[in-house]
């Protein structure tokens, strides 16, 4: 977006930004109407046939009166089959977008994906296919059913009104209609089983107000497992909960995924739970991947200054230190960025190159990549 | 008790949730306010108004409307119970020019002529014909001429008309009132059934609907506010106690209260002045529970804001914290409220005076202009005595509700769809 | 830990503190039974300590830091600040003492008000209680913005200006400005980014450091209250399970509930793929707690008499408190 240019008397010329981001509004919208749905169009080969979603450079932009958000901007990373993959950021970072942006569920008009691809493997030996190409009629069959998403708030994610087997049965109505109603009961019950609910046969006649957060996450996974998904987008799952419930869940979720065989992609914030939970993390900032690895990786051997400076400022148990690292500043919000790296303000480990333009990738091994200018042999 | 929700992540949490109930993600709004530093809400809410053009063409609508009823009337010759009269009788050119000289017709008027016909043989007398008519400078070049004209659409004001009989042009009986006389140029909207000018009584209508709404909102929002304000933050006994008044209130039947106060003010013999501020007085007493509501519930749910908790922990006295920290959130919601109120008491008023329960002639309001599509000769034929105020209403009341719209959009902007 | 001994060294004392929230139901609003949100906790606060206080949600910790400031009016028990009853306070004597206990709140959007500059939310006690003289007024608030990591130009900026991390600043500087000498910091940075949260953190021991103040940090973040705490009490569904010295607690917790949150804290760190204590079940309600020890419904040692008797809450030696039957055990 040209909205450099648009500055008078060096200051932004915020009506010339947003007429320009309405127009660039209105030409995604038409694009979307116009779509029509021819199968070579959205479908594509995967670049490793392990992997169940490849993230290839996505850009997903809001497009505000007062700038261009690039709330994700260019991220791209692996979801390999049967794996546990954590995005791990702050507010803002643009982990919760690249999710909903997997799922297609950015809320529009002024967020779009402008660039890049998402690639999927589908089940059972079909085609991959390019999610961000795809129909909306197409991508309303595999949301929910292929991929299954768990919200934060177990509080506001069900609906209040209708009870709990109700919610459950519908959902596995809707992707699977020929089973009979004695069927779907029967479903229903075995999945309020299977994530830990002991009444379940009681707990379907409750509306959601009668659970407790803890009862109600457990029916959320229970939804998302429905229908056997081949991923489950976890947004925060443990956020909102207790500790000690929190274990309970995460312990759940890591003993379903053996059992099911799917793979969760975690999106979370809390550097304990992506321990517990993750293979491979990936470390989101201002909406760009700055690290990524496998777990021992991340917590062994982090590269990136940001990535370093978040491990040092958690307090650990049994850890004592006098005073923790904190980084400076504040968490940026990604509208009107310069072409440099992104967190040099922030950062304490700075060398020369770093005012020159965003940092390539550094691959320090063959799971291990860092997006920053440090000299990473004098370690 | 205490609520534990770690880390919610302000940017993000909004996200979460079923696509089709939740939010945007609030990066666009949350984003504005961090780049437009040093920018004050109300300069924030006067942006976001400017931007709505439906709101600012209502808002113009509305100000128009209101110099038209304020500021128009002074550049208005005629008053507002001035009647209009027309003399019944011929004029011989003589008196014509008479007339012209002492200022009482316009010299651009035409006259139309009359010729007497057969003599009839029922009625007895000559019937008149009238011919084509003829400007009136034609036929004062003619002084000597024999014809007798008639003034067709001239009136006469209250004054002029004793001058006519001051100088014998006309007898008494001979003048009668102009009544239901079409459009012309001394008539913009022509005259009503009683030889009022429609378009002066059009700005003095307004006049009065428009304040009656405004002074009916203020009372309203008054008596809202402190109660509601009151039964809001000391809760208890008080909260209860206003809020069965406002139950009770809510539940008596409007139009027959009114016309109960309407025929026990006959009754006394109450003066039509002051029955528009009893008018008044009633339809606010009526309109300020929905306000009270309102701001008894934002109070509740701001009183368990955490920043109340603060004043307190700083010890901040009851005054102040009730004035300077809960009145300015709630001013937004009382803001929007009266806008639409306004509407709301228009209307109303309008349906009253249109029913004759409200004010009474000889006051003119727009409901009472209406009031004349009861006679079907005047809703075929005169049109422009009952549509104008129909119409004033109906712009006024959108622009009106297009105002309380934007400025609610402009408060929040996430209320919008 | 002792109450009757050191009066001079503990500037807070709390003996027995309840308070209990009435349910009301029904047309008239009669009241059908109570929300025991804090029931019966004692404990002391050394001058320039800080007391941690953990518990899950509906624990009641809040409404125990609430309750001692007496923003709740107890239902039972005595605050004793500097050896005076808080409780037994009249309301105005109270409002002139207020500057003296200040809070910082958890959610940093909703405890400013929003239609007001920065220097007035700070500003406003300050003058209400005359903090400062008129002449001082402005360099006084400057100075605290200043130790709070603000700057003096944000004076007159909006709250919603601020992001959530400078926004918990402007609410320790509120405090801060009425030269307090006890802060019940309420989940003060629970609400805040990971990053946020170190500098918030440094922030408030640097204050403690520099102005000597005394502390009631209640979090239900576990490490966040070891760094923090001089001396942690742990709180399960009203009650105080146990009270101890930070290191003591979480070297040797005694209370199997203790023992349980310990164990159920996720550590950042891979390798640690420990076999931990998973308590099953759900926080039961404080409306209607379990008889007995309130903790028997879910510990995984729960005996007989855990149903039947209350557990002392009660010294095992070196100020270690704890409310368990077997704890000696």
């Amino acid at each position: 977006m040209s909205e450099q240019a648009k500055t008078k008397n060096g200051k932004l010329d915020l009506r010339a930004i947003a007429k320009a981001n309405r127009a660039e509004i209105k030409k995604y919208e038409t694009a979307k109407k116009k779509h029509h749905a021819s199968p070579s169009e959205y479908q594509t080969k995967m670049r490793d046939s392990n992997n169940l979603i490849e993230f290839d450079n996505l850009q997903t932009y809001f497009f505000t009166d007062i700038g261009t958000v690039k709330a994700v901007n260019g991220v791209s990373f692996d979801i390999p089959r049967g794996s546990t993959i954590a995005v791990v950021g702050e507010s803002g970072c643009g982990k919760s977008v690249t999710s909903l942006s997997l799922m297609r569920l950015v809320q529009g008009p002024q967020g779009q994906i402008v660039g890049g691809s998402i690639r999927y493997q589908q089940s059972s030996g079909g085609q991959a296919i390019d999610l961000t190409k795809l129909p909306d009629e197409e991508i309303r069959k595999i949301r929910g059913k292929e991929i299954a998403m768990i919200f934060q708030e177990p509080m506001t994610s069900l609906n209040p009104v209708f009870r709990i087997g109700k919610q459950l049965g519908e959902a596995i109505h809707i992707h699977l209609p020929e089973l009979s109603k004695e069927e779907v009961h029967k479903r229903t019950v075995a999945l309020l089983e299977m994530v830990g609910i002991a009444r379940a046969e009681g707990i379907t006649k409750s509306y959601p107000h009668e659970l407790s957060g803890g009862m109600r996450q457990r029916v959320m996974i229970a939804m998302a497992l429905a229908l056997d998904p081949q991923l489950i987008v976890a947004d925060e799952p443990t956020t909102a909960l207790d500790v000690t419930i929190q274990a309970q869940i995460l312990d759940l979720l890591r003993e379903l995924k053996d059992k099911i065989n799917a793979s969760i992609m975690l999106i979370t914030h809390d550097l304990g739970v992506v321990a517990e939970m993750a293979d491979y993390v990936v470390v989101m900032y201002a909406g760009r991947v700055i690290e990524q690895g496998t777990a021992e990786d991340i917590y062994d051997r982090p590269a990136h200054p940001y990535t370093i400076g978040l491990l040092g400022s958690i307090p650990v148990i049994g850890r004592k230190v006098e005073e923790l690292y904190s980084i400076p500043g504040n968490v940026p919000n990604p509208i009107h960025m310069p072409d440099t790296c992104y967190f040099k303000e922030r950062c304490e480990r700075c060398v020369a190159a770093c005012d020159g333009n965003y940092p390539d990738v550094v691959e320090l091994s063959d799971t291990h990549k860092v997006w920053c200018y440090r000299d990473f042999s004098k370690r | 008790m205490p609520t534990q929700d770690p880390k919610m992540q302000p940017e993000e949490q909004t996200t979460h949730g079923q696509p089709s109930v939740q939010e945007q993600p609030s990066a666009p709004e949350h984003s504005s306010i961090q780049t437009t530093h040093g920018v004050t809400f109300g300069q924030l809410v006067f942006r976001r108004f400017v931007r709505n053009k439906l709101a600012i063409a209502g808002f113009f609508a509305l100000l128009i409307m209101i110099l038209f009823c304020f500021v128009g009337t002074l550049l208005n010759p005629y008053r507002e119970y001035e009647q209009f009269f027309d003399p019944d009788v011929s004029f011989s050119v003589q008196q014509l020019s008479e007339m012209k000289d002492l200022n009482l017709i316009s010299e651009k008027i035409k006259v139309t002529p009359i010729k007497m016909g057969a003599v009839s043989s029922i009625l007895g007398t000559a019937k008149e014909v009238a011919g084509e008519p003829i400007a009136l400078t034609e036929v004062l070049k003619n002084p000597s001429s024999t014809e007798t004209f008639r003034l067709y659409h001239t009136s006469f004001r209250l004054a002029q008309k004793n001058i006519l009989l001051e100088k014998g042009f006309c007898t008494g009986e001979e003048i009668k009132l102009y009544n239901k006389m079409p459009i012309t140029g001394q008539h913009l909207l022509g005259t009503d059934v009683d030889g009022f000018d429609v378009f002066t009584r059009l700005q003095y209508g307004g006049r009065v609907s428009l304040l009656v709404g405004l002074i009916c909102m203020l009372f309203a929002v008054f008596l809202g506010a402190v109660l509601g304000g009151i039964a809001g933050y000391y809760g208890g006994f008080l909260d209860g106690a206003i809020m069965r008044i406002v139950d009770v209130i809510n539940s008596i039947p409007v139009f027959p209260i009114i016309i109960l106060f309407n025929s026990f003010m006959r009754f006394s013999k109450v003066g039509d002045q002051m029955k528009i501020y009893y008018l008044i007085i009633i339809i606010a007493a009526l309109n300020w529970t929905g306000l009270a509501r309102l701001v008894r519930g934002q109070i509740l749910s701001l009183r368990e804001q955490e920043f109340m908790l603060a004043t307190e922990t700083v010890g901040l006295r009851a005054g102040r914290r009730i004035f300077r920290h809960l009145l300015p959130n709630v001013m937004p919601q009382i803001i929007v409220n009266a806008t639409l109120l306004v509407g709301g008491v228009i209307l109303l008023e309008s349906a009253l005076s249109f029913l004759g329960l409200g004010v009474s002639p000889p006051y003119s309001t727009w409901g009472i202009m209406i009031n004349r599509v009861n006679d079907p000769l005047v809703m075929i034929h005169c049109p422009y005595i009952w549509l104008p105020p129909g119409l004033c209403i109906l712009l006024t009341i959108m622009a009106i509700n297009f105002v309380g719209d934007g400025l609610r959009d402009a408060f929040d902007p996430k209320m919008k769809r | 830990m002792n109450t009757q001994t050191s009066e001079n060294t503990n500037l807070l004392e709390i003996k027995n503190l309840s308070k209990y929230f009435p349910i009301k139901s029904g047309l008239l609003q009669r009241v059908t039974g109570h929300v025991r949100a804090v029931e019966d906790i004692s404990f002391t606060i050394p001058k320039g300590s800080t007391l941690g206080l953990v518990g899950e949600s509906g624990c009641g910790k809040t409404t125990a830091g609430r309750t001692l400031l007496q923003l709740y009016k107890p239902t039972k028990g005595e605050v004793f600040y500097n050896g005076m009853n808080l409780a037994k306070l009249s309301r105005a004597k109270l409002r002139k003492m207020r500057p003296e206990f200040q809070m910082i709140f958890q959610d940093p959007y909703s405890s400013l008000s929003p239609r007001m500059p920065v220097s007035e939310i700070i500003g406003e006690g300050v003058r209400a209680h005359g903090i400062v003289g008129k002449t001082e007024y402005e360099a006084h608030i400057k100075k605290i913005m200043e130790e709070c990591g603000l700057q003096s130009h944000h004076m007159n900026r909006y709250p919603h200006e601020f992001s959530g991390g400078q926004r918990q600043r402007i609410c320790i500087a509120r405090a801060l400005a009425l030269n307090p000498s006890f802060i019940v910091c309420d989940e003060p940075v629970s609400a805040l980014d990971v990053s946020i949260q170190a500098q918030i953190i440094n922030l408030l021991k640097q204050l403690q450091k520099e102005r000597g103040l005394t502390y009631l940090f209640i979090s239900h973040d576990l490490s966040v209250v070891e760094h923090i705490s001089d001396n942690v009490g742990v709180m399960y569904l009203g009650s105080m399970v146990e009270l101890a010295a930070k290191e003591e607690l979480y070297a040797n917790p005694l209370h199997p509930y203790t023992k349980a949150l310990l164990s159920a804290a996720p550590i950042p760190d891979p390798k640690v793929k420990m076999n931990r204590t998973i308590l099953s079940g759900d926080i039961p309600s404080p409306a209607n707690p379990p008889s007995g020890c309130k903790f028997h419904t879910r510990c995984p040692q729960c005996k007989g008499i855990c149903e039947e008797q209350v557990p002392q809450f009660q010294d095992t030696g070196d100020g270690h408190y704890v409310a368990c039957h077997f704890a000696g055990a």
